[in-house]
C-alpha cells in the first residue's frame, strides 16, 4: 500500500436531488421496487434520434429556494444548492456557521446548458447578444458557489474535475480540511445534468447506450453528504450516520477519454481501502459496483474483485440502473450505500449481482466498499461503515505533519 | 519545496523569456488572431505567440491547444528540476494536480459551430478535450504518475488551489513529489462572456490604475515541481524556494462581483498566513491577483492593505500578461518565485496613475528591487472562489 492517510469521516448529512425525488428514505424504496426515471431524448441536431437518459424532471428548486434567485440558475446549481441544504438541515446545521463551513463539489456537466445557450446566441446572433445572465453559470464551480452564496458557506470552497471518481476524491480533501482545522464540517456533493447538446457528442463517440449499442445511460440530479471529523461529530452531539473509514486509489495506464481495464488497479485500489480502514476483506458486507454497462470494464472490475477475495466475493450491487451515469450518480451511489447501511438493508440491484458472487444481500450489513472508476483510468473505493455503538473507541487522533517553514 | 519552474506566456516562450519581458516592463497583449474579433467591444488578448512543438514521443493525436501548452510548460518544469521519474521518485509517489477550465473548449466550440451551422456530422471527437481533467491525464500518463491525480476547476482561482492540494496531499504521506500548475487559452466563450459583461478595457488592461476599464484575456501555461525537503536534498536538487502554505476561502457574496469592503479577500490573506503560520508583517510582498476591473482592484487593495498594513509590495502582472484564468494561479505562482529568487519585482504595466482607491505600494513604472524573504501569490475567482498561496526564499 501507498502510504498516507487521511482521517475517519463522520457522516452527518445527506441531501440528495435525485430521480425519485428529495427524500433520501423514497430514493431507497424507489431502488428497491426497481422504479425507473428514463426519459428519451433527442440530441441537439438529431431530433429523431432518442437516447434514454435519467432525469430528474419532477425537481422544482423553488420548493425550497426563493423563485427569484433560482429561476436564473442553470441546472446544476439549482441541484447542488438544494441538496446541499438539504444536507445541512439533516446535520442539525440549518443555520450554518459560515467560515467554519466549506463545500466541495465534482461534476462532469456543471455550466452545459448556458454554455450551449450562450455560444448558440453568439453564433446565431452575435456576441453583443449573448445574455450576460448566462455566462457566470458556465463555469464548472458555478453549483459550489451558488449553493455557498445561498447558504452563507464560508469556509473553504473547490470544484474539482475527475471524471466519475471527483466524489471520492473530494471526500479525500474534505478529509485533509478538516483534519487541518479549516473547517468543522464540509459539504462534499457531486452534481451533474444532462444536456442535448453534450448529449450529441457522447451519442457519437458511441460511449452512451442506443438501440442496438452497448454503453452507459447519462444521469443527471445532486447527492451530498456533510462531512465532519467524528470527536467534532461527537463534541456538538450529531447524529453519525456512518463513518468513511478509509479511502484508495489507483489509476490504471489509460489515456485520458479511456476507461481503466487494468484489474489490477481495481485490486490495488480496494486494498488501499480496506488496509486503510483496517478491514480484512472478509469483513466486507457487499461492494458497491462502478459498473456502467460496459462490458470490457466490467470484466476488469469482476477481476479485480477476484485478485483480493479469491473465491469468496461479497455481495455485489449496482444501482446505476436507476441513477445513471455521471460524477452525481456515482455519488448518488455513495450516498444511497450510507443510507442504507443506516436502515439496515440494501436496495436490490435491478441488474443482477456479478457472477461468482454472494447471491442474498447481507442482513444487516455493517461495512460496505463503494468502486468509482472513471476515464483517464481512475479508480477510487470507499468504505463506508456503520458507527460502532462505542464511537469513542475509534476516534484515533491523526498525527499532522507540519507545514515546512 | 519548489524544484522546477516552466512558463510560456505571451511574453515568451519560456521562463527566462517571459522574465526578462517582465523585468523590461513589456506588454504581450495584442490583436487577437484565434478568431475573429469583430463583434466584441475589444480586440486584444495575450495570446502565446511562439508555441514550441511538442517533444518527440509526447501524446499528439487528439491533443487541444491547452494540453499542448501544458506539455510544453510542463517539460521545461521537469527539465528545470532535473527530476526523473523513476530514478529519483518511483512512479507511485510522484502525483499531479492541476487547474483547469477552459482547456479544449476552443475544440467543443467548433462543434457546436457545426451542429448550429447545419452541418449534420460535425466531428464528434472535437469535444473529448473538453473537460478540464484532460491535461491532467495526458501529463500523468505521459510523464508516468501514478500517486495522486486530480484537476481543480474553480475558475480564475484553480491552479492557485490546485497548488495548494497537492501540497495538502504530500503532507499527508500520499506522495513525496507533485506536479502542480494549469494551462489554458483564449476561447470565444470566455472572450464572449466577458465582453457580454462588460468586463474587458478595449485596450490593453491596465491594473490599479485610475483609468483601468476591464480585463485583457490571455493565455498561459505555469507550472511548478514540488518535492520534499529531504528528498530534494537527497538528490542534489536545485531548490527554488519553500512553498510556506495556502489560504482557500468562499467570499459566499456574488457570483462576478466581490465583496467591495474587502473582507472576503483580507479573509483568505489571513487563512493562508494561519497555514503558513506567519504574521502579516513578515509578508514583503503580494503578486496580487489585480484584474483590472474597476472593482475587483479596489476591493483586493482594501483587503492587502487591511491584512498587511502599505509596507508590503504589490504588482499585477496581467498588465503584460492578460489574464490567464485557470492558469493565472500558477504562472503567477511561478512569478512569484522568480521574484524571492531573484529579488526583483516586475513593474505592473499599464499602472500609470495609481488609482486613489487602491491604497498600496504597487511597483510601477519599472522594475523594483527588494530584498523578498515571504512572497503571496492570490487567486480571486468567480462566485468568491478565493485563493492565497504562500512561498518563502529559500536561504
Amino acid at each position: 500500500m501507498k502510504p498516507g492517510k487521511t482521517p475517519r469521516l463522520a457522516v452527518t448529512g445527506i441531501g440528495v436531488v435525485s430521480p425519485f425525488g428529495t427524500d433520501v428514505g423514497e430514493l431507497l424504496d424507489a431502488i428497491a421496487a426497481g422504479r425507473f426515471a428514463i426519459k428519451d431524448v433527442s440530441p441537439t441536431g438529431s431530433p429523431d434520434r432518442k437516447i434514454p437518459v435519467v432525469h430528474c424532471d419532477s425537481f422544482d428548486a423553488t420548493e425550497f429556494l426563493p423563485a427569484m434567485r433560482v429561476r436564473r440558475w442553470d441546472p446544476c446549481s439549482r441541484f447542488a444548492a438544494v441538496s446541499s441544504l438539504l444536507a445541512l438541515r439533516s446535520a442539525g446545521l440549518s443555520t450554518p456557521g459560515g467560515e467554519r463551513i466549506g463545500i466541495l463539489a465534482g461534476t462532469w456537466s456543471a455550466g452545459a446548458t448556458p454554455l450551449a445557450d450562450f455560444l448558440s446566441t453568439m453564433y446565431t446572433v452575435n456576441p453583443e447578444a449573448a445574455p450576460p445572465i448566462l455566462f457566470p453559470f458556465t463555469v464548472a464551480n458555478a453549483p459550489a458557489s451558488q449553493a455557498a452564496i445561498e447558504l452563507g458557506l464560508k469556509g473553504p470552497i473547490s470544484t474539482l474535475s475527475h471524471r466519475s471518481v471527483v466524489f471520492a476524491d473530494s471526500l479525500l480533501y474534505a478529509g485533509i480540511l478538516l483534519a487541518d482545522g479549516r473547517a468543522d464540517a464540509v459539504v462534499v456533493l457531486a452534481t451533474d445534468e444532462v444536456n442535448p447538446t453534450y448529449l450529441r457528442a457522447w451519442d457519437e463517440l458511441r460511449i452512451v447506450v442506443a438501440p442496438g449499442r452497448e454503453g452507459f445511460v447519462l444521469g443527471e440530479g445532486s447527492y451530498a453528504v456533510v462531512v465532519e471529523l467524528p470527536e467534532m461529530a461527537l463534541r456538538r452531539k450529531a447524529p453519525i450516520r456512518a463513518l468513511i473509514s478509509g479511502i484508495g486509489f489507483a489509476h490504471a495506464d489509460s489515456g485520458p477519454h479511456e476507461y481503466g481495464r487494468d484489474p489490477a488497479a481495481f485490486a490495488a485500489s480496494d486494498r488501499e481501502a480496506l488496509q486503510r480502514a483496517n478491514h480484512s476483506p472478509s469483513e466486507i458486507d457487499f461492494i458497491v459496483l462502478s459498473d456502467n454497462g460496459r462490458t470490457p470494464e466490467a470484466q476488469a472490475e469482476r477481476d479485480g474483485l477476484d485478485q483480493v477475495w479469491k473465491s469468496s466475493i461479497p455481495y455485489t450491487v449496482r444501482w446505476k440502473t436507476a441513477l445513471g451515469e455521471g460524477a452525481g450518480p456515482c455519488a448518488g451511489q455513495a450516498v444511497v450505500a450510507i443510507a442504507a447501511l443506516e436502515r439496515g438493508n440494501l436496495p436490490h440491484d435491478r441488474g443482477g449481482a456479478l457472477p461468482g458472487s454472494k447471491l442474498a444481500p447481507p442482513e444487516n450489513p455493517t461495512v460496505g466498499l463503494v468502486h468509482f472508476s472513471g476515464a483517464g483510468g481512475a479508480h477510487f473505493s470507499v468504505v463506508v461503515e456503520r458507527p460502532s455503538e462505542s464511537m469513542e473507541t475509534i476516534v484515533i487522533p491523526l498525527p499532522i505533519l507540519p507545514l515546512q517553514k | 519545496m519548489v524544484t522546477g519552474l516552466g512558463a510560456i506566456t505571451a511574453l515568451g516562450s519560456n521562463l527566462a523569456e517571459t522574465w526578462e519581458g517582465l523585468i523590461a516592463g513589456r506588454c504581450g497583449i495584442g490583436p487577437l488572431t484565434a478568431f475573429s474579433p469583430e463583434g466584441y467591444r475589444t480586440g486584444t488578448a495575450g495570446e502565446i505567440k511562439s508555441l514550441p512543438p511538442l517533444s518527440t514521443g509526447m501524446p499528439r493525436k487528439r491533443i487541444s491547444r491547452a494540453d499542448h501548452v501544458g506539455l510544453v510548460a510542463l517539460a521545461q518544469a521537469f527539465e528545470d528540476s532535473g527530476l526523473t521519474v523513476g530514478r529519483d521518485v518511483p512512479p507511485e509517489r510522484i502525483g499531479i494536480v492541476l487547474g483547469g477550465g477552459v482547456s479544449g473548449l476552443p475544440d467543443s466550440e467548433r462543434f457546436l459551430l457545426g451542429i448550429v451551422s447545419g452541418d449534420n456530422h460535425p466531428r464528434p471527437t472535437l469535444p473529448i478535450n473538453h473537460p478540464p481533467d484532460s491535461t491532467t491525464d495526458l501529463a500523468a500518463r505521459h510523464w508516468n504518475l501514478h500517486g495522486p491525480r486530480s484537476t481543480i476547476t474553480t475558475a480564475c482561482s484553480s491552479s492557485a488551489i490546485a497548488i495548494g492540494y497537492a501540497a495538502d496531499l504530500m503532507r499527508y504521506g500520499y506522495a513525496d513529489a507533485m506536479v502542480v500548475g494549469g494551462s489554458d487559452v483564449v476561447a470565444r466563450l470566455t472572450y464572449g462572456g466577458f465582453n457580454s459583461l462588460r468586463s474587458v478595457d478595449p485596450d490593453p488592461c491596465r491594473p490599479f490604475d485610475i483609468r483601468r476599464k476591464g480585463l485583457s484575456l490571455g493565455e498561459a501555461g505555469g507550472f511548478l515541481i514540488l518535492e520534499r525537503e529531504d528528498a530534494a536534498r537527497r538528490r542534489g536538487a536545485g531548490i527554488r524556494a519553500r512553498f510556506l502554505g495556502y489560504g482557500i476561502t468562499s467570499d459566499a457574496w456574488h457570483m462576478t462581483q466581490p465583496d467591495p469592503s474587502g473582507s472576503a479577500g483580507a479573509r483568505t490573506y489571513r487563512s493562508a498566513l494561519r497555514a503558513a503560520s506567519l504574521e502579516p508583517n513578515e509578508v514583503d510582498f503580494v503578486n496580487a491577483h489585480a484584474t483590472a476591473t474597476p472593482q475587483n482592484d479596489p476591493a483586493e487593495a482594501l483587503a492587502i492593505r487591511t491584512v498587511f498594513g502599505q509596507r508590503v509590495l504589490v504588482n499585477s502582472v496581467k498588465g503584460s500578461l492578460g489574464h490567464t484564468l485557470c492558469a493565472a494561479g500558477g504562472i503567477e505562482a511561478v512569478l512569484t518565485v522568480r521574484s524571492l529568487e531573484t529579488g526583483i519585482i516586475p513593474p505592473t504595466v499599464g499602472c500609470e496613475e495609481l488609482d486613489p482607491a487602491c491604497p498600496v505600494d504597487v511597483v510601477k513604472g519599472s522594475a523594483r528591487e527588494a530584498p523578498i524573504r515571504i512572497a503571496v501569490s492570490s487567486s480571486f475567482a468567480f462566485g468568491g472562489n478565493s485563493a492565497a498561496v504562500v512561498f518563502g526564499r529559500f536561504e
